[in-house]
């Protein structure tokens, strides 16, 4: 099951530790746009893609649900009379699908009438908002989309999903035929990067993915991929011995980003300074509510992994829609969410809680009952493997930065 | 999941540890007597809980040491059963046709019996439970008035709450307003009634709610066990388990206050915190709807009012609580992080001192902050 986006917090926290009196390493710096302040709508403009991943928690893709634009006008315009509700200094459009670039002609008009509604309005997001796009890349260079990131190039920032080695990505990312689609994506990577040299990618792992782990991210940062977004599936897909392989492979990675330097450039998420503390406090991880998610009927979700399409076992969890607005009772769970009131104890008191992530639409799907308040613990031994592994690097990492040649050279800015 | 008999067995051994009541609905058609509305039964033979079950639900009970609350219907019990319910110490709660029948019954007043003259002179020295509809809620004080000098208590049950708006909050405010002076009068005259929505809060020092599901369970005539008879009448797979088998409630931890975000810090401590009307609302047991914490918030600003109001009636005030002045009206939007709640904000108003635990916090941040910055130091040292 491919994740969410990565929680703007990690972000904040990577920057927790950048003035520690040491170089700053890739793994230092903050990425997140706006400081992960920004509302996020994202927009599901299709179901529809060209492939069909086996961990895709899109489970119902389909061709005949499309957003009009006549839904995306409205929503549009609630956010924008809505001030009072949506506070939010700045806005991300977060068009996703299925794929996104398949109705790239929708996304120029959407993209044009906001523009036009926030400048006519004098919406102080006419100057603070982001056109983003997660893709799975095979479109990337087509004549129109680049027409459109051309037209909207300060506004735009778009991730390629590319999972890895040919063999993690056509392992997963595949075509109804089943067939990989790596080639169709890595084409178009120099011309990402050429348009977006710090851009990232995220990298979704199941079971079968793990021992392509190391292999994969090494991949990724030598196609010039820098920031590797990294995560391990939710559900309850583990066996016995995933988490000594997934600690193996992580253990690899840290020998491999200290012996060859490659620390000052590129980043993976798997390895951070707060990962494996106790929980600093009582805080949700999941932006699921804060953010918001229109399907194409114009129905609003606290985030796309509640909408119908996402869900396996549960009926998808509305909390309104374009026209009759967002219904302030059906979003409050949403907000009241914290730590303890949705984990079970040994997860309260966990001493290596720190990073240890969840996915509120997840939780939902697998809880007992219909609740988004019943923490899934399905990956609690991968996260100590992570956690063992992560002190492995920054110990090595320390001892190399701590070095008298080493604190001589200047930090990358 | 489906509990299997054992562990639904086991979680009557469990009982004496939270569990203290057992409301019992002996017919399909029992008076509704808190926010969930019955409709559509009626009272039958066949809707009535048999005899036998019954029969067992009592034997449950004394053996559980549980105290039993008995809601009747619209027709008196036939006598058997009256005998079997005898056979233990219980409450009952009825509809005012019933009231002459039993005298030690609480009696269930929906809005239009209120301006009945019989239902004054059933209410004299009794337990009243008042539901008003939300069309009454503009002239709520009128009608409860007269009931002041008469019952011994009365529990306000504003119905439909769900659907208040804004304009019903401030209505229900006025109302709790316009309560407050023959209240106060009532009190120094020495002969007023609890009113649950005023004077709750004066006495309690903690949160005080409903605990559906956590300090009593509801049996459905059918002998299926519910949170509370809310759910009784709709979803029929929202039961629990039932007499004979037991009872298991999945995620039980979402109806205590430690798993209720917004309930634990707040301290309307008088609230229902209806874990019914949350489902309702937000579908989450755990989270109440704005409007119930808006409306028990101006319950409680209303109880502070009326505590200044008895003070300056002469009346001795020194062992009621003072609920401080708080800057908001839904707890909500003083969570951290839940910025983006819509705001319903009271008028403005001095913040309250910190507690104690707010001080606390503060002082173990500041040393937090101290010790990183001593390790730094250390670091740089070596």
């Amino acid at each position: 099951m491919r994740s969410p986006a990565p929680n703007s917090q990690v972000g904040e926290r990577n920057t927790a530790f950048a003035a520690s009196g040491r170089r700053r390493t890739a793994f230092d710096r903050s990425r997140d746009w706006e400081g992960g302040k920004a509302k996020t709508v994202t927009m599901i403009l299709t179901e529809n893609c060209q492939l069909r991943c086996r961990y895709c928690y899109l489970v119902g893709k389909n061709s005949h649900h499309r957003m009009s634009f006549d839904v995306a006008r409205r929503t549009v315009d609630y956010l924008l009379r809505e001030r009072e509700l949506f506070k939010d200094r700045s806005l991300i459009w977060d068009f996703m699908g299925g794929e996104p670039f398949l109705e790239i002609d929708l996304i120029d008009r959407i993209s044009d009438y906001f523009k036009r509604q926030a400048y006519e309005t004098g919406h102080w997001w006419f100057d603070s908002y982001r056109f983003s796009f997660a893709t799975n890349g095979i479109l990337y260079d087509e004549p129109r989309v680049q027409r459109y990131l051309e037209k909207n190039f300060r506004h735009v920032s778009v991730g390629i999903t590319i999972d890895g080695t040919p063999g993690k990505h056509n392992l997963q990312r595949v075509y109804p035929d089943g067939r990989g689609s790596y080639d169709d994506v890595v084409r178009n990577i120099p011309l990402w990067l050429r348009q977006f040299p710090e851009a990232s990618t995220k990298v979704t792992i199941s079971r079968a993915d793990l021992p392509h782990v190391k292999d994969s991210i090494v991949h990724l940062w030598e196609l010039g991929i820098k920031n590797i977004h990294a995560n391990v599936v939710f559900e309850n897909a583990w066996d016995a011995d995933s988490d000594k392989i997934l600690e193996d492979q992580l253990l690899a990675l840290a020998d491999h980003i200290v012996d060859y330097e490659t620390y000052m450039e590129h980043s993976c998420s798997f390895f951070a300074r707060h990962i494996g503390r106790p929980n600093p406090e009582n805080r949700n991880w999941c932006g699921a509510g804060k953010m918001l998610a229109v399907d194409h009927a114009g129905v609003f979700y606290p985030c796309v992994r509640f909408a119908a399409f996402s869900l396996q076992n549960r009926p998808p969890l509305k909390i309104g829609d374009c026209v009759a607005g967002i219904d302030a009772n059906l979003l409050r769970p949403f907000l009241a969410l914290d730590l303890v009131s949705q984990s079970p104890p040994e997860c309260i008191e966990c001493d290596i809680a720190a990073g240890c992530a969840w996915c509120q639409g997840a939780n939902y799907d697998f809880a007992d009952t219909a609740t988004i308040y019943q923490r899934a613990t399905y990956i609690c031994r991968l996260h100590k493997a992570r956690v063992r592994a992560n002190r492995y690097f920054w110990d090595r990492l320390d001892r190399k930065l701590a070095a008298p040649e080493e604190r001589q050279r200047p930090s990358t800015p | 999941m489906t509990p299997s008999p054992p562990a639904r067995a086991d979680a009557w051994n469990r009982v004496g540890l939270d569990l203290q009541q057992l409301i019992v609905l002996t017919d399909a058609a029992a008076v509704s007597f808190c926010h969930y509305r019955n409709r559509g039964a009626r009272p039958t033979a066949a809707s009535r809980m048999p005899l036998r079950r019954l029969s067992r639900v009592v034997a449950l009970a004394n053996k559980r040491k549980l105290q039993l609350q008995f809601v009747l219907g619209a027709e008196p019990l036939p006598a058997a059963h009256e005998r079997q319910i005898d056979q233990a110490p219980h409450v009952k709660i009825a509809p005012l046709a019933l009231a002459r029948r039993y005298r030690d019954a609480v009696i269930v007043l929906d809005g239009n019996d209120l301006a009945r003259p019989d239902a004054i002179r059933q209410a004299r020295a009794r337990n009243l439970i008042v539901r008003l509809e939300k069309s009454q809620i503009s002239h709520a004080a009128d009608l409860l008035i007269p009931y002041l000098n008469a019952a011994r208590r009365i529990n306000v049950v504003p119905l439909d709450v769900e659907q208040y708006g804004h304009a019903d909050v401030e209505e229900y405010r006025r109302q709790l307003q316009a309560l407050e002076t023959p209240v106060a009068a009532a009190c120094a005259a020495g002969d007023a009634a609890e009113l649950n929505v005023l004077s709750d809060r004066l006495s309690l020092g903690r949160m005080n709610n409903c605990g559906a599901g956590v300090h009593h369970l509801t049996c459905a005539p059918d002998g299926q066990l519910y949170i509370c008879p809310g759910f009784c009448y709709g979803d029929k797979s929202a039961a629990v388990g039932n007499v004979e088998e037991g009872f298991e409630i999945r995620n039980a931890q979402l109806l205590g206050l430690d798993h209720a975000p917004i309930c634990r810090t707040c301290d309307a401590f008088h609230c229902k915190r209806c874990v019914y009307l949350n489902a309702k609302a937000t579908r989450e047991l755990n989270t109440p709807s704005w409007q119930q914490c808006v409306l028990a918030h101006h319950e409680r600003n209303a109880s502070r009012s009326l505590r200044d109001a008895l003070a300056r009636l002469g009346v001795d005030v020194s062992r009621l609580m003072t609920p401080p002045e708080l800057p908001y009206l839904d707890p909500l939007t003083a969570l951290p992080g839940a910025a983006a709640a819509p705001r319903v904000r009271a008028a403005a108003a001095p913040a309250p001192p910190p507690s104690d635990r707010e001080i606390l916090l503060k002082i173990l941040k500041v040393q937090e902050e101290i010790l990183a910055e001593l390790k730094k130091k250390k670091g740089d040292r070596s």
